[in-house]
């Protein structure tokens, strides 16, 4: 399977690359982590879980405010893609072209 | 220039393969995963099965100091002799008014020795206290300190078979539920008679819950009636919800 190089768009502004670099480096990984510690069984296993995030109740609460997080930061793209010309992205993205 | 296709025939067959292979699994090993009710998006249990078995292994959850003993709701069914109007209610409040005196816990199945034990035949064995977490699904959770006999003695008493797979409980609130071997042996899994240094009350599962440290709340099964070892999970539960919640 060929790649194509990427076409060279835009170079990306600073709010940019911190959205995207704050959602796959810090967002995502501590929506794993947190996640994982709300389990019994997998702390059981991985206590360092529960001693990183200040026990169960603590990740639980960074759990749902960094998914907020997320589920802005996805509602805000979804409403971008809408305003630069619905059909075309979409066709874009899926059957390409 | 050559369209690149976004659907090549090499990855069709490569997928319909991991397809077929995949549903093969799931249709050799019925009664080792955990059932879907039914539900496709149950099959995600398997996947939280598998996984925490493939890597996680046989560990300990953390046990607290007396000082983190917190307040502890007592939710689901709080009195099996009020809310149950059927002959189990009725057994209940007959057992209650005697102290639970003539309370037995039936252990049956694929064991050697099938017996029905009673309250003082069950703190005969040496008990085990622990200070553990409960999780809520609904999210809270709650610290209690739990005084029982360890599953794993109660098993080793009626001997086991070496075909049993799963461990059936059933309680008098009409509830039944199940765990596979390696929770039935973890050295967390008590039946608690004592909570907080008292008799277990009634609101929290009196005379005797299971007490399973790396389950969620649901699974922790009050008011039980009869233990069955069995080697295939055909009675695994008597609601629809999740099986292995793992989380």
């Amino acid at each position: 399977m060929k790649i194509p190089p990427a076409t060279g768009g835009p170079q990306y502004g600073l709010l940019q690359r911190c959205a995207y670099s704050g959602v796959v480096f810090v967002a995502a990984p501590l929506m794993i982590l947190t996640g994982l510690t709300m389990s019994p069984a997998v702390t059981s296993a991985v206590p360092f879980l529960l001693r990183l995030f200040g026990g169960y109740q603590s990740a639980r609460t960074i759990h749902f405010f960094t998914s907020v997080v997320v589920v802005l930061f996805v509602v805000a793209h979804v409403v971008m893609v809408a305003r630069s010309g619905f059909r075309r992205q979409i066709r874009a993205m899926t059957v390409g072209e | 220039m050559k369209k690149e296709r976004l659907i090549t025939r090499r990855g069709a067959i490569v997928a319909g393969v991991a397809a077929v292979g995949g549903f093969a699994v799931a249709r050799r090993f019925p009664k080792i995963l955990p059932p879907t009710c039914g539900n496709v998006l149950r099959a995600g249990d398997s996947f939280t099965y598998g996984a925490q078995r493939a890597l996680l292994g046989q560990s300990l959850v953390r046990e607290y100091a007396p000082s983190d003993v917190t307040s502890f709701p007592a939710t689901g069914t709080t009195d099996p002799g009020v809310k149950m109007k059927s002959e189990l209610g009725e057994a209940y409040r007959r057992m209650q008014a005697g102290a639970f005196a003539e309370w037995r816990l039936s252990v049956e199945g694929s064991v050697a020795r099938p017996r029905a034990f009673s309250l003082a035949e069950l703190k005969q064995f040496s008990p085990r206290t622990q200070i553990t977490r409960h999780t809520c699904e609904e999210g809270w959770t709650a610290i209690a300190q739990w005084t029982g006999v360890p599953l794993s003695a109660v098993l080793d008493a009626v001997g086991i078979l070496p075909a049993a797979r799963f461990v059936v409980y059933s309680a008098y609130d009409d509830w039944i539920d199940s765990i596979d071997l390696l929770d039935a042996l973890h050295p967390q899994t008590i039946l608690a008679y004592g909570m907080n240094g008292r008799e277990l009350p009634v609101p929290h599962g009196a005379p005797v819950r299971l007490r399973l440290g790396r389950h969620l709340g649901y699974k922790n099964t009050k008011y039980l009636s009869r233990i069955v070892v069995t080697e295939r999970r055909d009675l695994y539960r008597k609601s629809r919800g999740t099986w292995y919640g793992g989380i």
